[in-house]
């Protein structure tokens, strides 16, 4: 009796500390959202908008992370679909190599990039020759961006491919389907929450992009000035319209991560085993 | 015509023929099975309908997908984003023909056009047979068809299944664990221990005449052991390990098993006039009615199991912790090699 009620008391201070980590969680990742809309007046929201510098900078800001999204898409996914599926000696070396960025501070990321395709850089001469400038466009905001965001979706899409039920694609396989097949028709569609959550994922992370954008592609309004590098530059000089926009990106962040969670929730494939 | 040359296995099974392989969990059948579809490594050889599939002598080693197999899958692997009838068109059947074998095998438009997860146990086995049929297969292999399904609805399901694979052309393997299913899948069956056939044959064959006392134990037969030696006009008594002899027609020398089917032990109060009836005296451990049959465990000097019919159980008053006598005949007992 007495070890039951002293495990009864164990277990209720435990309770309370996991209560109040979770608190604590909460209130610091919600308090800095919750500021930033109790500090921006409506009208200040309009009128920020209505600024077209910061409507340049947001519509920027979705063109460049949209078209990074999809370079990522297609070519992350087969990436992804190969890292998965296959094994071969270097394997780890290269897996290591695509998670690299997820850890390289985006400055350095962004000298990175210049070294490569920089006008001095180890590739510069080849783009050059091909007409293409980067540094200095929104084509070189794509870039960063897509350096700094696909490993985010090619990690996840690879677990999610190595998750499959094997079975699925042997039965495809005995069914006559070589592997492009299987890979559209079965492992595609089985595979699309955890696709989405990856893609999610990379385009929070684009649409965030700043260190790496700054030191390769600059802050040119409308060229390469996306949204957060506006964000930057009017802290200095207005803050109002500062936080105006960081309430717009916080809420076009919020409003893809609910779309994302509302297209996953619903037919869970993963339950036809059972 | 099916030619399978494996380490320790050699099969053959011509169109229209079903072979059934059956043995314990871990003998390798559905490795064989996967081995034969090309989607686990082999060597060897296999060949089907002319086709070489499998030759590690010529190195030559078909893809899975253009091997021609139709493949059922133990728990059917069914596509589970796909609706029923779209499972069935996945190999490449048109429309109406992935209908036409739906309706076959009993399933309706309105439930083809459900996805896996919502349909039963049974519709899922029927679209999973309809769909490795509907890209008409060179060979058709089952891996255990009918143990996802539950025990009620699984006899039906045996039957249906039977008559299904009997107007089907090509050479089909059906693997399971249960011997009786096998008996009634298989026009032969095969028994595969520790990835090697130890007997093959009719199932009527295999029960009478098992090769070994692994095979009768499988086979569902009482398998005592004991030392045999000749006895008087050309029969052969075993003294059981632990007490008691029995008599057989066969012939054998030292340790060996001892075979008889439940089927042929009667059960009675007293021992029997007539020496040559084998007789052990028994205590009863437990009693299962399964319909007009009664299972009876027994303990002897050894454990045998004797199937009566229920009403002679209940006119016997058998009950655990009784006693009887178990009879048979020495010419239903066999003596195999343990």
């Amino acid at each position: 009796m007495t070890s039951i009620a002293a495990q009864r008391v164990h277990s209720g201070w435990f309770t309370a500390l996991l209560a109040a980590a979770l608190a604590l969680t909460l209130l610091f990742l919600g308090l800095p959202v919750i500021a930033l809309f109790v500090n921006v007046s409506p009208a200040d929201l309009i009128s920020s908008l209505g600024d077209s510098s910061s409507v340049d900078a947001l519509r920027l800001s979705l063109e460049t992370s949209a078209i990074a999204l999809a370079l990522i898409l297609l070519v992350g996914t087969p990436a992804a679909w190969t890292l998965a599926t296959r094994d071969f000696r270097l394997k780890p070396l290269l897996v290591t190599l695509v998670e690299l960025p997820l850890v390289l501070p985006p400055a350095a990321a962004g000298i990175a990039l210049l070294a490569a395709l920089g006008p001095h850089g180890i590739a510069g001469g080849l783009l050059d020759d091909a007409g293409i400038t980067l540094v200095l466009t929104t084509a070189g905001v794509v870039v960063a961006m897509v350096f700094v965001a696909s490993p985010f979706y090619i990690r996840q899409a690879q677990a999610s491919f190595e998750a499959l039920d094997p079975r699925m694609l042997e039965a495809a396989q005995t069914l006559g389907a070589p592997e492009a097949r299987r890979f559209v028709r079965v492992a595609l569609p089985l595979a699309r929450n955890g696709l989405l959550a990856g893609a999610a994922l990379a385009w929070g992370r684009a649409l965030g992009e700043f260190g790496a954008t700054l030191m390769f592609a600059g802050s040119l309004r409308g060229v390469t000035q996306t949204a957060p590098l506006a964000l930057y530059e009017r802290f200095a000089t207005d803050f109002p319209a500062a936080l105006a926009l960081a309430a717009v990106l916080v809420a076009v962040s919020a409003a893809v991560l609910i779309a994302v969670k509302l297209m996953t929730r619903q037919e869970p494939h993963a339950a036809s085993r059972a | 015509m099916l030619r399978v040359e494996l380490e320790g296995i050699a099969l053959q099974v011509g169109r229209g023929s079903r072979l059934a392989i059956t043995g314990p969990s871990g003998a390798g059948k559905t490795t064989l099975l996967r081995r034969i579809a090309g989607l686990a490594q082999a060597s060897g050889r296999i060949e089907c309908g002319g086709e070489v599939w499998l030759d590690s002598v010529a190195r030559t080693d078909v893809a899975a997908e253009r091997r021609r197999t139709g493949f059922l899958f133990q728990d059917y692997a069914l596509f589970p984003h796909l609706s029923a009838l779209a499972n069935v068109e996945f190999g490449g059947a048109s429309r109406p023909a992935a209908q036409a074998l739906l309706d076959r095998l009993g399933i309706d438009p309105a439930t083809a056009a459900r996805k896996p997860p919502t349909l039963s146990g049974g519709e899922r086995q029927r679209v999973a047979l309809a769909r490795a049929l509907a890209r008409d297969p060179a060979v058709l292999l089952l891996d255990e068809p009918l143990s996802a399904l539950d025990p009620r609805t699984r006899a039906r399901a045996a039957r249906e299944l039977h008559a299904t694979l009997a107007a089907v052309d090509a050479p089909t393997i059906v693997v399971t664990h249960d011997f009786e299913e096998a008996a009634t899948l298989g026009d032969e069956v095969a028994i595969l221990d520790a990835g090697r056939i130890v007997q093959q044959g009719r199932a009527s064959q295999l029960a009478a005449e098992p090769a070994s006392a692994f095979v009768a134990d499988l086979t569902g037969a009482v398998v005592m052991t004991g030392r045999a030696r000749a006895a008087a006009d050309g029969l052969t008594v075993v003294l059981l390990d632990g007490g008691g002899h029995v008599l057989s027609t066969d012939e054998a020398d030292g340790v060996v098993g001892v075979s008889v089917h439940p089927w042929d032990i009667a059960l009675a109060d007293s021992p029997p006039e007539g020496s040559t009836v084998n007789h052990l005296e028994a205590r009863v451990d437990s009693i299962t009615t399964i319909g007009n049959r009664a299972r009876i465990g027994l303990h002897a000097s050894q454990p045998l199991t004797a199937e009566i019919t229920a009403a002679s159980a209940l006119r016997l008053r058998l009950e655990p912790g009784a006693t009887v006598v178990a009879t048979w005949k020495a010419t239903a007992t066999r003596l195999v090699p343990l």
